[in-house]
């Protein structure tokens, strides 16, 4: 018998009750058993029926503790708004904000965001029907209590909290991960940069020139505009280095880099083509202008003093012009303007010679 | 008697009780809205058709989720079975429960216990 039932208190006062009787039906005495019996069987079931639903519970339970245990622990920040306003967050996206549990709870999800992300970022993450399947995710920056910016990562979704749709938001702090970027991008770019500059002067190396030539082929290609291709030594350079040293021959170098530099256009191209050689090019510029320029140049390098330890050097330049005409390979072009190089060397130095191949005006 | 075919759907099962074909199965997870509403006419046409059969009755359960109130539909028609079972009529339960679906099989115990008809609790491999 199942106790702590009162049926059974019921059946036992009739059991009691009848006993007292004279002549107690036998019916009534088979009825009260029957109930009992009932009553049992009942009883049974409902604990049977407890006892399962507890099971069932208890699983709930502990699956909504491990999983609760996980969102308190994951290294993103968590949070549970609706309407926009938080209502549940973890610990770690109280370090994101640098707020305690009490103050974020109940503040506007928006005053988190920076300014500029109030408006698509906070209704993306503030949608009431998010869709199903992998949630959006979005980049943008939270304010830090103490007013700091903080790179965040937000995925967003919607769900169930409290009875009640809700959006979850998994907040990932990507600040580092944007430095460090940017420090890439940065190194990227001087790298790039270094790669076609000469070590010593800054100006332009051959990789960088070719480049640009190549670009200003193109371009000439397109506009029918002529540009020029001029190369010059330093003359009796071997002396210089001989006489003073190499320190003094770079600080010669590196004068005369910024001598010419001064001259020039600034779409003028300057580089150093080979120890004490250079090669400059100039867009939109035929060989006539390109003399000039040579002339400037040679000039400028003439009347150039370098100080060097206890004295003062002075050196010439030997330049050769060409023009370049379509059709012409890189390696000729640079190659008569070297031809020319010489020949102005031959000549005695300190000169300009301009190429004799004239440009074929039916290629342009 | 005519046969009883429920679809399931997100929150009932499909119940087939096909006397023609010997089929007599529930299967899918069952919490429906209103258990009473479902599961009445279920437990109504068991105790008819058992009421007047003769062979051997097999009864299928493969529900990986029972709530409380299709739990206690479940009770009531084990009932019917105890009791033409205890009438010497040829009654069987298999209940089917995934590998790892403890509770499952929890719940499938609680209810076979007191059964004296055979009660086998098959697992299913995943």
């Amino acid at each position: 018998m199942i106790s702590g039932y009162p049926g059974m208190e019921y059946a036992a006062r009739a059991r009691a009750l009848l006993a007292s009787c004279n002549k107690p039906p036998a019916e009534l005495l088979g009825l009260i058993e029957e109930l009992v019996a009932v009553h049992e069987k009942l009883a049974r079931r409902f604990e049977k029926l407890v006892r399962i639903s507890d099971g069932y519970q208890f699983l709930v339970r502990r699956t909504a503790e491990q999983f609760q245990s996980m969102i308190e622990r994951t290294s993103d920040g968590v949070l549970i708004t609706q309407d926009g306003i938080v209502k549940y967050s973890n610990a770690r996206m109280l370090g994101i904000v640098g707020y305690g549990p009490e103050e974020l709870r109940g503040r506007a999800f928006a005053d988190l965001l920076h300014p500029k992300d109030r408006g698509e970022v906070f209704e993306a993450c503030t949608r009431k029907t998010i869709e199903i399947g992998e949630p959006p995710v979005h980049e943008s920056v939270m304010m830090h209590r103490d007013g700091t910016l903080v790179d965040v990562e937000l995925c967003v979704g919607g769900m169930i909290y409290r009875e009640a749709p809700a959006e979850f938001v998994f907040i990932r702090n990507i600040t580092e991960r944007k430095r460090y970027e940017a420090e890439l991008r940065d190194l990227n770019r001087r790298l790039e940069a270094a790669a076609r500059a000469d070590w010593l002067t800054g100006c332009a190396n051959r990789r960088g020139m070719i480049e640009r030539i190549e670009c200003e082929i193109n371009r000439a290609r397109r506009s029918g505009n002529p540009f020029s291709l001029v190369m010059f030594d330093i003359d009796l350079f071997k002396r210089v280095n001989d006489t003073w040293g190499h320190e003094a021959g770079d600080r010669v170098l590196v004068r005369i880099v910024e001598a010419v530099l001064e001259r020039v256009r600034g779409q003028d191209v300057l580089a150093r083509w080979g120890g004490e050689e250079f090669l400059v090019m100039l867009p939109e510029t035929n060989s006539k202008g390109a003399m000039i320029v040579a002339e400037d140049i040679r000039r400028v390098v003439e009347s150039l003093r370098t100080e060097v330890g206890s004295g003062c050097v002075s050196v010439t330049i030997s330049l050769g012009v060409v023009e370049y005409s379509l059709g012409t390979s890189i390696d000729d072009a640079i190659r008569q303007a070297d031809q020319c190089l010489y020949e102005a060397k031959r000549q005695g130095r300190n000169r300009s010679v301009l190429s004799c191949s004239a440009p074929d005006p039916g290629a342009r | 008697m005519e046969t009883l075919r429920l679809e399931a759907t997100a929150s009932t099962p499909l119940v087939l009780f096909d006397p023609g074909a010997g089929v007599f199965e529930i299967r899918g997870e069952s919490y429906p809205e209103n258990s009473m509403e479902f599961y009445r006419p279920v437990v109504d046409w068991l105790v008819d058709y058992l009421d007047g059969f003769d062979g051997r009755f097999v009864l299928t359960v493969d529900t990986p989720y029972l709530n409380s109130s299709s739990v206690r539909y479940m009770m009531d028609l084990l009932d019917a079975l105890e009791s033409v079972h205890g009438a010497g009529k040829n009654v069987a339960v298999e209940w089917f429960c995934d590998e790892e679906n403890e509770r499952a099989f929890e719940t499938a115990k609680e209810l076979g216990e007191d059964m004296s008809f055979p009660f086998n609790i098959i697992e299913k491999k995943l």
